[in-house]
């Protein structure tokens, strides 16, 4: 077990929950030049966010981008000009993908806290509850063992 | 239109379009091959007080193959200033560095261009306020982001050319 409260002045690690609302908040507070309440009022929302799915697959398709993991600004824009799509909804989908490099929002975010089940032979249209973690450098855990920040728990079996 | 823009933007370099063809003045100061999502060369250009890296790539679309080549101006300083500013940057708070959950550090002026660097979901990127982004789509402001990812920068060797080079401006040998 980790201690987040002792482990966080060692990682610089911060959890916000995965809805549309605290990442939002996250995002405008953190990067407020390049996030504005304005931008994320307008594309952390479902209906954009199936618009940014269906962009970001098609430039998967077309080959611009290598594969459905790819967040890419640079091939993403040069899709984004191919397209019908006018000079507003471009820049905006444009700053959604840098959205999704920085702040990790994917294609499948869904916006509600929990991650999208993508096991096609899985019944359930949701998997776990969702955090996403921001850190600026990676942390080992013999650093926060180190620091006292680590509880190893023995004697657990699988169940 | 989304972004907020808070300095002036500096007037272009003139445009380069293909790394192999640089203008007169323009000297190649090195190059890394970036292949973490697909394989783009990052060459890194002086252009007399200016650093232009351009990222050039190919992509082999359903309608043929297609080259592209990216322009991020930044000033020539900005050699040895981005090494410096990055290990500020990922200091946790502990060692004095910013609170958790910090994604950018603080603009800074580096030779009159505000600069800062951010954490991104694999990497950092270096944003220059002060400079129209190549991936704008027109004359709306979009600062410049180069997003760098860990890989390129520590593991394919992308900051240890950088870093080289700083150093090397900073003993005025470039």
């Amino acid at each position: 077990m980790v201690d987040t409260e002792k482990s966080m002045p060692l990682t610089g690690v911060k959890s916000v929950p995965a809805t549309f609302e605290k990442v939002s908040e996250f995002a405008n507070t953190e990067l407020p030049k390049k996030f504005p309440k304005a931008f994320t009022d307008t594309a952390m929302t479902p209906e954009f966010q199936a618009k940014y799915a269906e962009h970001h697959a098609a430039a998967v398709e077309s080959k611009y981008l290598p594969d459905q993991w790819s967040k890419d600004t640079k091939s993403f824009r040069k899709y984004l000009i191919t397209t019908d799509l006018n000079k507003t909804e471009q820049k905006l989908l444009a700053t959604r993908m840098e959205m999704h490099d920085t702040i990790g929002n994917n294609q499948d975010y869904l916006g509600n806290g929990l991650t999208k089940d993508l096991n096609r032979n899985s019944p359930n249209k949701h998997g776990a509850v969702e955090t996403l973690n921001f850190e600026r450098k990676e942390t080992n855990l013999k650093s926060l063992n180190d620091n006292g920040a680590i509880l190893i728990i023995e004697g657990l079996k699988p169940i | 239109m989304t972004y907020i823009q808070l300095y002036p933007v500096q007037d272009a370099l003139p445009l380069i379009t293909n790394h192999e063809q640089l203008p007169p003045g323009a000297k190649e100061l090195g190059m890394c091959l970036d292949t973490t999502e697909a394989e783009d060369l990052y060459v890194l250009v002086k252009r007399g007080d200016h650093l232009s890296v351009l990222a050039t790539y190919t992509r082999h679309l359903k309608t043929g193959d297609a080259y592209f080549c990216d322009q991020f101006d930044f000033p020539l300083k900005a050699l040895s200033w981005f090494p410096k500013a990055l290990e500020d940057f990922r200091r946790p708070p502990a060692e004095g560095g910013l609170h958790a959950g910090a994604m950018t550090s603080a603009d800074e002026v580096v030779d009159g261009e505000m600069l800062c660097v951010e954490s991104t979901t694999s990497g950092y990127s270096i944003v220059n306020w002060s400079r129209q982004s190549p991936l704008a789509f027109d004359d709306s402001y979009m600062p410049t982001t180069l997003s760098l990812s860990y890989n390129f920068l520590y593991r394919l060797g992308f900051l240890g050319l950088w870093n080289s080079l700083g150093e090397k401006y900073e003993r005025g040998e470039l």
